[in-house]
C-alpha cells in the first residue's frame, strides 16, 4: 500500500494512523485495484497505467473504450459478461455516466435489482463536474429558448387558424368597400401566403400575429399568449447571460481547457493547449494549472515556480497553496508542505484534502498525535467520498492528494471568461431564422404586445368582429343586425328579413344553425387532429394546449436534433436509439393520441330562443324594438358573446 | 285492408258515400291526370294535401291560382318551408297571411276544387288505406260532410259546360256597364262584390280568375250573375306577346375573363412577394446578418484564439476534440495511433459522418513517431 507510510512510521504510534488510513481505504480499494487486473486488452492496461504515471485525475479514455468493449459484448447478447465489463469502466472512472445508464437499464431489463443504485449513481454523475453540467444547462437552456418561441408561434398560427373567419371577414370586408379587385374573399389568404413567401423572419411574424390576434382573442388567450411572449421577452433580454455556457460548447476556449486537465494524465497535447493560453487574465489560473501538470509528472522545480507564481497573483487560491504544499512534501520540505496546507486552511477550514495531506505531512515529521487529529478531521471533512469519487487517484497510491480545478472554479473561470464576448451565440445561432439580434426580439414583441393591448382597449371598429350568435359564422358591427336581438350575420338576418313570427324565424334560424355549423364542425375536427394541442386550443382549453405544444415541440426539436443540440464532442455519439428515437416518438404519439380523445367545441346546444318579449310588430313596437339593442342589449350581448367565444 | 278498385266500375262518389257511411278513416289516393290523396278522419274530409308529396300541394296551387298570394311571395314562402320545415299554413298563420278563419275558408274552397276536379276526371284508379295512421302529420282547418262536398262539386260539374259557353275564352275583357254604374253603387254581396271591386278597369277573365280570391266555378258564377244584371259588359280582345332577348352568351365570355385577370393578378402578386423575400429582404439587411446559413462546414473559418461564438468555429473545434478522443481511445485499445482518420472510422472510433465532417472541413491528420504520436491540421 503505502510504501513511505511502512518504512518511516515507528511501531509506537503505527495503530492510530493505520486504523484510520487502512478502515476507510479498504472499503473502495479492493475493487479498484484489482479493476486494472481485469482489463483483458494488454494495450489498454499499458495506456492505463501511463496514464496513472502521468498523474491522471479521471481515467477518462480508459473508461470510455471499456464502455465500447461493453456495449458490443452487450449487442453480441452475452448480457452477464456485458455488465461485468460495465461495472468494471463505471469503476474505473468516478464521473463518467453513460455505462452507469447502461448497467441500470441492462440490469432492469433482466430483473436485476442493482439498476435502481446504477440509476441514481448515473444521475449524480450526469451533472457530476463542470463540463457536464455546463453541457447539460446550454442544451436545456437552447432547447427551453427555442420551444418557447416555437410555442408561441405554433400556438399563435392555431389561434389565427381558430379566429381566422372572423380576421378574414374584417379584412375581406375592408378591402372590398374600397376595391372590386381582386376579389375580396381570396384577400386574406393572399395576404397570408404573400407574406409567408417574403420570409420576413420569426420577429416580424410573431409581432404580425400578436397585433392581428389580440383583438378577437377572449381573455384566457391573452393571458396565455402574453405569459409565453413575455418569456421570450426575457429569453431575449437576458442572452448576454447565456454567454456564461459558451466555453461549455467551445473545445477550445481557457476553461475547457483548464476542465480537460480534470479528466487525463498530462500529455504533451494538454500540456501545450493550458501553456498556449495568453489571455493575461488568467495567468494565475494557468500558472497553477502548469505547476499541477509539473507536479504530476514529477517535475517538481518547474511545479514550485509556477505555482508560487500562481499563488503570487491570487492569494485566494485553496487548489494552488494545497499542490505546493505537496510540490514541498515531495521534495521533503515538510515545514513548507505543512505551511501550504495550513494555508488551504486558513482559507477552505473544511478541505479534507488539506487535512488528510496535514496528517501525512506530520507523519513524516513524526508528530503521531498532530497527525491522527489531522486524519480524523480529514475523514470528518469526508476523504472517503473524494476516494470513492476518484476511483483514479487510489489506483495512483498516493501519499498526499492533489487538486486540479474544482467545479465551482471553473464556473466561475467561464463566468470571466464569457464576460470579453460580445456577441451572443444564441444570437448566432438563432439569427438566421429571426432576422435580427436576438436581443431585439425582446424588443419588438414587447411593443407589438404593448401595441395590441392598446388598440384593444380603444377597439377600433376595423377590428371587431364577433361570431353570429345563432350560425357562428363571421360578422361584424357593419353587416350583422341585432334588432331580433340576436346579433345575426348577413346571412342570418336575411334568412329572416320581412318575417314577424318568432316562430317561423327561430324554425328557419335553428334550421340554418344546424346547417351551417354541422359541416364546420366536423371539418374542423378533421384537420385540428393533424395538429399538436390543436384540438385544446380550439376548444378552448388554452392552457392544457400550450403545454401540449411545449411537450411536443421540445419533443420535435429533440428528435431532429438527434437528443441534444450540442452533442458531447467527446462523448460517444448516441446510439441507443430508445432516448434519440423511440421516446421523442412516443412522447410526441402519446400528447397525439390524449388530444384526440379531446371532445369538439361544443357547439351552442341550447336553442337560442328570440326574448320572448320581443316582437316585431311593425306599427306599434317599431320604436321599443330599435331603441332597445342600443341601451339594454349590447351588455347582454357582451357577455353572451364572452360565453359564447368561452364555449368555442 | 285496403280498398281499391277503377272508378269506371265503381263510381268514385260511390266510394266518397261508402266510406263516410261507415265512418271510416284513412286515405283515398287517386291516380288520374293528376294524382290526389283525400284524407278521411271518421266520415268527414279533412285534407287532400299529401306531405309526403313535397312537389305538388293543392293549397299553394289554389293560393297562386286565384291570386291569394303572388309568385314573389309564394317563393319566399317556399324558401321558408324548406329552411324550416314548417307547414304552409303554420306559416301563413304565424306570418299572418291569414286569419285562422280566413284560411279555414280557403281551405275549405280548396278541398271543394280538389274534389270537383277528380271527379270531372273520368278514367281514374283509387285506393283506400285505412287507419288513422296515415293522418298522422296531417294538418287541417276544416272538416267537412261527403254529402255537402259531393252535392256542390255534383252541381259544378253539371253547371260547368254552361259557364264555358258563356265564357269561351279566357281572353274576354270584361268591363263595368258605364250606363248603369252612374249614380250609385249596385246593392252587391259576396263574390260579386268582390269581382264588382276587380273592375276598376277593364280587365281580361286571366285576370279575374287568377285575382279574385275564389275558384275558378264561382268567379264564373259571379260574372254570369253580374252579367244578367248588366252591370258589366265584355268583349273579346287580342294580344301580343313580349320578346324575349337572348343574352347568355354574353355572359360566359366575361365570365371567362372575370376569372382569368384576378388569377393573372394574384399570380404576379404571389411572385413578387416571393422575390421580395429572395432578393429584397437580404439586401436590406445590415452587412454581416446573414439570412440563412451555408449548412456545410468549410476550412475558410477564420481561428480565433480565445472564446468563439461563430457556430462554424465551434463546430470545427469540437470536430477536432472529437477526432481526438476517437484517436485517444484507438491509442488506448491498440498501443499506437492510425496511419489515417479513415482507419478510425472503420474501427468505430469515430463515426461516419463525422469522417464526412472532417473531410469538408480540411482537417489534416498526420501520424508520426511510428504511431506515437500525431498532429491534427
Ligand atoms: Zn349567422
Ligand atoms: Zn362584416
Amino acid at each position: 500500500m503505502n510504501r513511505l507510510f511502512f518504512q518511516e512510521v515507528k511501531a509506537s504510534h503505527l495503530y492510530t494512523a493505520l486504523l484510520s488510513v487502512i478502515v476507510s481505504v479498504a472499503f473502495c480499494m479492493p475493487a479498484v485495484a484489482n479493476s486494472l487486473d481485469n482489463i483483458s486488452n494488454p494495450n489498454l492496461k499499458e495506456f492505463t497505467s501511463n496514464e496513472l504515471r502521468r498523474g491522471a485525475p479521471s481515467l477518462y479514455t480508459t473508461s470510455r473504450v471499456l464502455y465500447r468493449e461493453a456495449i458490443e459484448t452487450l449487442e453480441s447478447g452475452d448480457w452477464e459478461k456485458a455488465r461485468e465489463k460495465l461495472t468494471l469502466c463505471a469503476t474505473i472512472s468516478g464521473d463518467y455516466a453513460d455505462p452507469m445508464f447502461t448497467l441500470a437499464r441492462v440490469e432492469l431489463m433482466h430483473a436485476h435489482p442493482d439498476f435502481l443504485y446504477h440509476l441514481i449513481e448515473g444521475i449524480k454523475r450526469t451533472a457530476g463536474n463542470y463540463h457536464r453540467q455546463s453541457l447539460l444547462a446550454i442544451n436545456l437552456l437552447f432547447l427551453i429558448v427555442c420551444a418557447t418561441t416555437v410555442t408561441l408561434l405554433m400556438a399563435m398560427v392555431i389561434l389565427l387558424w381558430k379566429y381566422w373567419r372572423l380576421i378574414e371577414h374584417r379584412i375581406n370586408e375592408s378591402y372590398s368597400k374600397r376595391f372590386a379587385f381582386p376579389p375580396g374573399r381570396f384577400i386574406g389568404s393572399l395576404i397570408i401566403i404573400s407574406l409567408l413567401f417574403m420570409r420576413l423572419g420569426i420577429a416580424i411574424y410573431a409581432s404580425l400575429l400578436i397585433l392581428s390576434l389580440w383583438p378577437v382573442i377572449n381573455k384566457r388567450e391573452r393571458t396565455a399568449l402574453s405569459f409565453l411572449t413575455v418569456l421570450v421577452i426575457a429569453f431575449s433580454l437576458s442572452a448576454p447571460f447565456s454567454n456564461v455556457l459558451i466555453p461549455a460548447v467551445d473545445e477550445g476556449s481557457i476553461t475547457r481547457r483548464f476542465s480537460m486537465m480534470n479528466m487525463s494524465g498530462v500529455d504533451g497535447e494538454l500540456y501545450n493547449s493550458i501553456r498556449t493560453i495568453d489571455n493575461r487574465d488568467f495567468i494565475a489560473e494557468k500558472d497553477f494549472a502548469l505547476g499541477t501538470l509539473n507536479y504530476r509528472l514529477g517535475r517538481y522545480d518547474m511545479a514550485r515556480q509556477a505555482l508560487l507564481s500562481s499563488v503570487s497573483r491570487r492569494s485566494d487560491f485553496p487548489q494552488a497553496y494545497l499542490n505546493l504544499g505537496n510540490v514541498y512534501f515531495m521534495q521533503a520540505d515538510y515545514n513548507k508542505a505543512l505551511a501550504g496546507y495550513q494555508s488551504v486552511i486558513a482559507i477552505d477550514s473544511t478541505s479534507a484534502l488539506a487535512h488528510f495531506n496535514i496528517g501525512q505531512a506530520y507523519i513524516n515529521k513524526m508528530l503521531f498525535a498532530q497527525s491522527s487529529r489531522a486524519l480524523k478531521k480529514a475523514s470528518v471533512e469526508g476523504i472517503e467520498k473524494y476516494r470513492a469519487g476518484h476511483p483514479a487517484v487510489m489506483l495512483r497510491d498516493l501519499t498526499v492528494y492533489d487538486e486540479g480545478f474544482p467545479t465551482t472554479e471553473l464556473w466561475s473561470i467561464a463566468w470571466r471568461e464569457s464576460r470579453g464576448q460580445n456577441d451572443i451565440l444564441f444570437d448566432k445561432l438563432l439569427r438566421p431564422y429571426l432576422l435580427i439580434p436576438f436581443g431585439w426580439l425582446g424588443y419588438v414583441l414587447a411593443a407589438a404586445l404593448m401595441t395590441a393591448m392598446v388598440l384593444s382597449r380603444k377597439t377600433l371598429a376595423l377590428f371587431t368582429a364577433f361570431n353570429c350568435e345563432n350560425c357562428g359564422s363571421a360578422t361584424c358591427p357593419e353587416c350583422s343586425e341585432d334588432t331580433t336581438g340576436l346579433r345575426l350575420c348577413a346571412d342570418c338576418s336575411k334568412t329572416i328579413r320581412g318575417l314577424s313570427s318568432v316562430k317561423v324565424m327561430e324554425a328557419l334560424l335553428r334550421h340554418r344553425r344546424q346547417k351551417v355549423s354541422g359541416s364546420r364542425s366536423s371539418r374542423k375536427r378533421l384537420k385540428t387532429a393533424f395538429v399538436p394541442g390543436s384540438t385544446w386550443l380550439m376548444s378552448g382549453k388554452t392552457h392544457r394546449g400550450i403545454i401540449a405544444i411545449y411537450v411536443e415541440v421540445s419533443a420535435a426539436l429533440s428528435l431532429i436534433w438527434a437528443g441534444m443540440y450540442f452533442p458531447d464532442p467527446r462523448g460517444l455519439p448516441l446510439t441507443d436509439p430508445f432516448f434519440r428515437v423511440i421516446f421523442l416518438i412516443s412522447v410526441i404519439l402519446v400528447v397525439h393520441l390524449i388530444s384526440l380523445r379531446v371532445r369538439p367545441a361544443r357547439e351552442q346546444k341550447n336553442f337560442r330562443v328570440l326574448p320572448p318579449d320581443f316582437r316585431i310588430d311593425p306599427v306599434v313596437e317599431k320604436e321599443t324594438a330599435t331603441e332597445r339593442p342600443a341601451s339594454v342589449e349590447p351588455k347582454t350581448n357582451d357577455q353572451r358573446f364572452e360565453t359564447f367565444l368561452d364555449s368555442l | 285492408m285496403a280498398l281499391e278498385g277503377n272508378a269506371k266500375d265503381f263510381g268514385l262518389s260511390e266510394i266518397f258515400q261508402l266510406i263516410s257511411i261507415q265512418k271510416k278513416s284513412g286515405m283515398l289516393s287517386i291516380v288520374a291526370e293528376e294524382n290526389i290523396a283525400i284524407f278521411f278522419q271518421d266520415g268527414m274530409i279533412m285534407s287532400t294535401r299529401d306531405r309526403r308529396n313535397k312537389s305538388k300541394d293543392p293549397l299553394k296551387d289554389y293560393l297562386l291560382r286565384y291570386g291569394f298570394i303572388d309568385r314573389d311571395e309564394m317563393n319566399n314562402l317556399q324558401q321558408i318551408q324548406s329552411g324550416s320545415n314548417m307547414d304552409l299554413t303554420e306559416i301563413l298563420l304565424s306570418e299572418k297571411y291569414f286569419s285562422e278563419d280566413e284560411l279555414t275558408a280557403i281551405f275549405a274552397e280548396q278541398i271543394y276544387e280538389s274534389i270537383h276536379e277528380v271527379l270531372s276526371c273520368p278514367k281514374s284508379q283509387y285506393k283506400f288505406v285505412i287507419g288513422k295512421n296515415v293522418l298522422s302529420g296531417i294538418k287541417s282547418y276544416a272538416s267537412l260532410k261527403v254529402e255537402g262536398v259531393l252535392m256542390e262539386s255534383m252541381r259544378r260539374i253539371d253547371e260547368f259546360p254552361e259557364m264555358r259557353r258563356i265564357f269561351p275564352s279566357e281572353d274576354m275583357i270584361f268591363q263595368k256597364n258605364p250606363s248603369s254604374s252612374t249614380d250609385k253603387e249596385p246593392d252587391l254581396s259576396g263574390n260579386e262584390e268582390v269581382i264588382y271591386d276587380l273592375l276598376q278597369h277593364e280587365r281580361t277573365l286571366e285576370y279575374l280568375v287568377s285575382h279574385s280570391r275564389m275558384a275558378r266555378f264561382c268567379t264564373y258564377e259571379s260574372l254570369k250573375r253580374l252579367l244578367e244584371t248588366g252591370l258589366l259588359e265584355f268583349r273579346e280582345a287580342e294580344k301580343a306577346e313580349p320578346e324575349k332577348i337572348p343574352e347568355k352568351t354574353v355572359k360566359t365570355r366575361k365570365d371567362k375573363r372575370k376569372r382569368f385577370v384576378p388569377t393573372f393578378a394574384i399570380m404576379i402578386i404571389l411572385v413578387a412577394s416571393f422575390a421580395v423575400g429572395e432578393y429584397l429582404v437580404p439586401w436590406l439587411m445590415p452587412p454581416g446578418w446573414k439570412a440563412r446559413t451555408s449548412g456545410t462546414l468549410t476550412a475558410s473559418v477564420p481561428e480565433t484564439a480565445g472564446l468563439t461564438v461563430n457556430p462554424d468555429e465551434l463546430r470545427i473545434r469540437s470536430l477536432k476534440a472529437t477526432i481526438s478522443q476517437g484517436l485517444d481511445e484507438y491509442y488506448g485499445s491498440m498501443g499506437s495511433y492510425p496511419f489515417t482518420l479513415e482507419v478510425l472510422a472503420i474501427r468505430n472510433f469515430i463515426s461516419g459522418p463525422t469522417l464526412e465532417l472532417v473531410q469538408q472541413a480540411g482537417i489534416r491528420y498526420r501520424m508520426n513517431d511510428n504511431g506515437g504520436a500525431y498532429s491534427l491540421q
